[in-house]
Protein backbone atom coordinates (compact mmCIF):
# COMPACT_ATOMS: atom_id res chain seq x y z
CA UNK A 1 0.00 0.00 0.00
CA UNK A 2 1.50 3.38 -0.98
CA UNK A 3 1.24 6.54 0.47
CA UNK A 4 -1.19 7.61 -2.31
CA UNK A 5 -4.25 5.13 -1.04
CA UNK A 6 -6.22 7.26 1.20
CA UNK A 7 -8.70 4.57 2.91
CA UNK A 8 -7.55 1.11 4.70
CA UNK A 9 -10.54 -0.51 6.14
CA UNK A 10 -12.77 3.08 6.28
CA UNK A 11 -9.66 4.91 8.14
CA UNK A 12 -8.36 8.16 6.82
CA UNK A 13 -4.49 7.31 5.36
CA UNK A 14 -4.18 10.62 3.89
CA UNK A 15 -0.40 12.10 5.25
CA UNK A 16 -1.50 15.68 6.08
CA UNK A 17 0.70 18.66 7.66
CA UNK A 18 -1.42 21.21 9.70
CA UNK A 19 0.55 24.23 10.83
CA UNK A 20 -0.85 26.47 13.88
CA UNK A 21 -1.39 29.63 14.34
CA UNK A 22 -3.36 30.49 17.72
CA UNK A 23 -4.48 33.23 19.64
CA UNK A 24 -3.72 36.28 17.70
CA UNK A 25 -5.74 39.51 19.13
CA UNK A 26 -6.77 41.41 16.14
CA UNK A 27 -8.73 44.67 16.32
CA UNK A 28 -11.95 43.82 12.89
CA UNK A 29 -14.86 45.99 12.05
CA UNK A 30 -17.40 43.57 12.64
CA UNK A 31 -20.61 42.94 14.45
CA UNK A 32 -23.72 45.13 15.64
CA UNK A 33 -20.83 47.12 17.85
CA UNK A 34 -18.64 48.63 14.90
CA UNK A 35 -22.06 49.35 12.69
CA UNK A 36 -22.86 51.06 15.84
CA UNK A 37 -19.89 52.85 16.85
CA UNK A 38 -17.70 52.87 13.51
CA UNK A 39 -15.38 51.60 15.83
CA UNK A 40 -13.35 47.97 15.82
CA UNK A 41 -13.51 45.20 18.07
CA UNK A 42 -11.02 42.89 19.61
CA UNK A 43 -11.18 39.29 18.20
CA UNK A 44 -9.04 36.27 19.10
CA UNK A 45 -8.19 34.27 16.21
CA UNK A 46 -6.82 31.25 15.88
CA UNK A 47 -6.19 29.20 12.62
CA UNK A 48 -4.92 25.48 11.82
CA UNK A 49 -3.75 25.00 7.91
CA UNK A 50 -3.73 21.50 6.35
CA UNK A 51 -1.09 21.29 3.15
CA UNK A 52 0.00 18.52 0.98
CA UNK A 53 3.07 16.99 2.04
CA UNK A 54 5.93 15.39 0.01
CA UNK A 55 6.79 11.70 0.45
CA UNK A 56 8.87 12.60 3.56
CA UNK A 57 11.02 15.88 4.62
CA UNK A 58 14.72 15.25 5.36
CA UNK A 59 17.60 17.52 7.22
CA UNK A 60 18.18 19.07 3.65
CA UNK A 61 14.84 19.85 2.52
CA UNK A 62 14.60 23.67 1.62
CA UNK A 63 12.02 26.01 3.51
CA UNK A 64 9.77 26.28 0.53
CA UNK A 65 8.52 22.21 1.52
CA UNK A 66 6.58 23.82 3.98
CA UNK A 67 5.03 27.17 4.37
CA UNK A 68 5.93 30.15 6.00
CA UNK A 69 3.73 30.64 9.83
CA UNK A 70 3.89 34.04 8.53
CA UNK A 71 1.53 34.05 5.82
CA UNK A 72 -0.75 32.33 8.45
CA UNK A 73 -0.66 35.42 10.22
CA UNK A 74 -0.48 38.09 7.84
CA UNK A 75 -3.94 36.01 6.35
CA UNK A 76 -5.51 36.91 9.75
CA UNK A 77 -4.54 40.38 10.80
CA UNK A 78 -2.54 42.59 7.63
CA UNK A 79 -4.68 40.87 5.27
CA UNK A 80 -8.06 42.07 6.38
CA UNK A 81 -8.89 45.06 4.48
CA UNK A 82 -9.13 48.24 6.20
CA UNK A 83 -12.14 50.30 6.23
CA UNK A 84 -14.09 47.08 5.29
CA UNK A 85 -16.84 46.15 8.20
CA UNK A 86 -17.98 42.53 8.23
CA UNK A 87 -21.31 42.08 9.53
CA UNK A 88 -20.67 38.85 10.53
CA UNK A 89 -17.80 37.07 11.98
CA UNK A 90 -18.37 34.38 9.62
CA UNK A 91 -17.56 36.28 6.98
CA UNK A 92 -13.86 37.15 8.63
CA UNK A 93 -13.69 33.52 8.91
CA UNK A 94 -14.34 32.96 5.67
CA UNK A 95 -11.73 36.01 4.57
CA UNK A 96 -9.06 34.48 6.04
CA UNK A 97 -9.62 30.79 4.43
CA UNK A 98 -10.27 32.45 1.09
CA UNK A 99 -6.66 34.09 1.36
CA UNK A 100 -4.92 31.29 2.33
CA UNK A 101 -6.53 28.99 -0.52
CA UNK A 102 -5.53 31.81 -3.16
CA UNK A 103 -2.06 31.96 -2.17
CA UNK A 104 -0.82 28.62 -1.85
CA UNK A 105 -2.51 25.63 -3.73
CA UNK A 106 -0.99 22.93 -1.20
CA UNK A 107 -3.41 24.12 1.47
CA UNK A 108 -5.85 21.71 1.94
CA UNK A 109 -7.92 22.85 4.95
CA UNK A 110 -8.50 25.67 7.08
CA UNK A 111 -9.69 25.82 10.29
CA UNK A 112 -10.24 29.20 11.53
CA UNK A 113 -11.52 30.43 15.36
CA UNK A 114 -12.52 33.34 16.27
CA UNK A 115 -13.31 34.26 19.74
CA UNK A 116 -15.60 37.81 20.13
CA UNK A 117 -13.37 39.36 22.97
CA UNK A 118 -16.01 42.12 24.01
CA UNK A 119 -18.78 40.17 25.34
CA UNK A 120 -17.26 37.98 27.34
CA UNK A 121 -18.89 38.84 30.84
CA UNK A 122 -16.66 36.74 33.38
CA UNK A 123 -13.88 35.12 31.17
CA UNK A 124 -15.38 32.98 29.21
CA UNK A 125 -14.86 32.21 25.27
CA UNK A 126 -17.51 32.87 22.84
CA UNK A 127 -17.39 32.80 19.31
CA UNK A 128 -17.49 30.32 16.16
CA UNK A 129 -15.13 27.82 14.55
CA UNK A 130 -15.66 27.58 10.64
CA UNK A 131 -13.68 25.06 8.33
CA UNK A 132 -13.10 24.99 4.76
CA UNK A 133 -11.77 22.54 2.73
CA UNK A 134 -10.34 22.84 -0.77
CA UNK A 135 -13.07 22.00 -3.39
CA UNK B 1 -1.64 53.79 -17.50
CA UNK B 2 -1.76 49.85 -18.85
CA UNK B 3 -0.42 51.01 -22.13
CA UNK B 4 1.99 52.98 -20.71
CA UNK B 5 3.18 50.01 -18.51
CA UNK B 6 3.51 47.64 -21.80
CA UNK B 7 5.67 50.57 -23.29
CA UNK B 8 7.90 51.12 -20.62
CA UNK B 9 8.66 47.38 -19.67
CA UNK B 10 8.33 45.70 -23.50
CA UNK B 11 9.84 42.68 -23.04
CA UNK B 12 11.89 42.54 -19.91
CA UNK B 13 8.47 41.74 -17.27
CA UNK B 14 5.42 40.07 -17.76
CA UNK B 15 2.30 42.28 -16.73
CA UNK B 16 -0.70 40.90 -14.98
CA UNK B 17 -3.32 43.81 -14.15
CA UNK B 18 -5.43 42.41 -11.15
CA UNK B 19 -8.98 43.41 -11.43
CA UNK B 20 -9.62 40.59 -8.97
CA UNK B 21 -8.75 37.52 -7.15
CA UNK B 22 -8.72 35.79 -10.43
CA UNK B 23 -4.93 37.21 -11.18
CA UNK B 24 -3.38 34.60 -8.57
CA UNK B 25 -4.59 32.11 -11.24
CA UNK B 26 -3.30 34.33 -14.02
CA UNK B 27 0.11 34.76 -12.84
CA UNK B 28 0.88 31.14 -12.01
CA UNK B 29 0.07 30.85 -16.06
CA UNK B 30 2.44 33.15 -17.09
CA UNK B 31 5.54 31.25 -19.18
CA UNK B 32 8.23 31.03 -16.53
CA UNK B 33 11.04 31.91 -18.77
CA UNK B 34 9.54 35.38 -18.84
CA UNK B 35 11.95 35.56 -15.70
CA UNK B 36 10.02 38.37 -14.12
CA UNK B 37 6.14 39.41 -13.40
CA UNK B 38 4.72 43.30 -12.64
CA UNK B 39 1.39 42.44 -10.31
CA UNK B 40 -0.70 45.51 -11.34
CA UNK B 41 -3.17 46.35 -8.27
CA UNK B 42 -5.48 49.36 -9.42
CA UNK B 43 -7.68 51.13 -7.17
CA UNK B 44 -10.75 49.94 -8.85
CA UNK B 45 -10.45 46.31 -7.66
CA UNK B 46 -12.83 45.14 -5.02
CA UNK B 47 -11.75 46.01 -1.02
CA UNK B 48 -11.90 42.37 -0.07
CA UNK B 49 -10.06 40.92 -3.70
CA UNK B 50 -7.05 43.82 -3.35
CA UNK B 51 -6.67 42.25 0.61
CA UNK B 52 -6.20 38.55 -0.87
CA UNK B 53 -4.01 39.72 -4.03
CA UNK B 54 -1.59 41.59 -1.87
CA UNK B 55 -1.37 38.91 0.65
CA UNK B 56 -0.36 36.59 -2.01
CA UNK B 57 2.31 38.32 -3.76
CA UNK B 58 5.11 36.83 -1.15
CA UNK B 59 3.90 33.26 -0.82
CA UNK B 60 3.96 34.01 -4.97
CA UNK B 61 7.16 35.23 -4.90
CA UNK B 62 8.38 32.13 -2.76
CA UNK B 63 6.38 29.51 -4.95
CA UNK B 64 8.12 31.23 -8.30
CA UNK B 65 11.65 31.22 -7.13
CA UNK B 66 14.39 31.43 -8.10
CA UNK B 67 13.59 31.44 -11.41
CA UNK B 68 10.73 34.23 -11.95
CA UNK B 69 10.93 37.54 -9.81
CA UNK B 70 7.25 38.77 -8.64
CA UNK B 71 6.69 42.07 -7.95
CA UNK B 72 3.65 44.07 -7.39
CA UNK B 73 1.93 47.74 -7.66
CA UNK B 74 -0.83 48.80 -5.32
CA UNK B 75 -1.78 51.82 -7.35
CA UNK B 76 -4.02 54.94 -5.90
CA UNK B 77 -7.06 55.94 -8.04
CA UNK B 78 -5.81 59.67 -8.30
CA UNK B 79 -1.87 58.22 -9.19
CA UNK B 80 0.68 59.79 -11.85
CA UNK B 81 1.08 57.63 -14.32
CA UNK B 82 4.61 58.82 -14.93
CA UNK B 83 5.07 57.95 -11.34
CA UNK B 84 3.83 54.34 -11.57
CA UNK B 85 5.89 53.75 -14.76
CA UNK B 86 8.75 54.87 -12.86
CA UNK B 87 7.64 52.30 -9.74
CA UNK B 88 7.21 49.66 -12.02
CA UNK B 89 10.83 50.48 -13.84
CA UNK B 90 12.50 50.51 -10.47
CA UNK B 91 10.88 46.45 -9.66
CA UNK B 92 11.57 45.01 -13.04
CA UNK B 93 15.33 46.30 -12.89
CA UNK B 94 15.87 45.53 -9.27
CA UNK B 95 17.14 42.38 -10.25
CA UNK B 96 17.72 41.08 -6.35
CA UNK B 97 14.43 42.06 -5.63
CA UNK B 98 10.93 39.45 -5.24
CA UNK B 99 7.91 39.55 -3.61
CA UNK B 100 8.18 43.59 -3.04
CA UNK B 101 4.67 45.72 -3.39
CA UNK B 102 5.22 49.56 -3.81
CA UNK B 103 2.67 51.08 -3.09
CA UNK B 104 1.97 54.41 -6.01
CA UNK B 105 -0.17 57.63 -4.11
Amino acid sequence: MGRGDTTRIGIDLTDRLTLNVHDLEVMVLTGIYSEETHLPQPLRISLTVDLAVPDRFDPETPLAASKNYLDLKHAATTALPTGVHFKLVEAVADHICETLFLQDSRVTRVEVSIVKLAIAEAGESIGITLVRNRR
Amino acid sequence: MRAALAAALGTRSALVFGDDRDAVAAVRTVPRESGMILLVIDARVAALDRAMLLAAVTPLAVELAPHTRLAALDVAADANCDAVVAAADYLVSAHSTTGQVLEVR
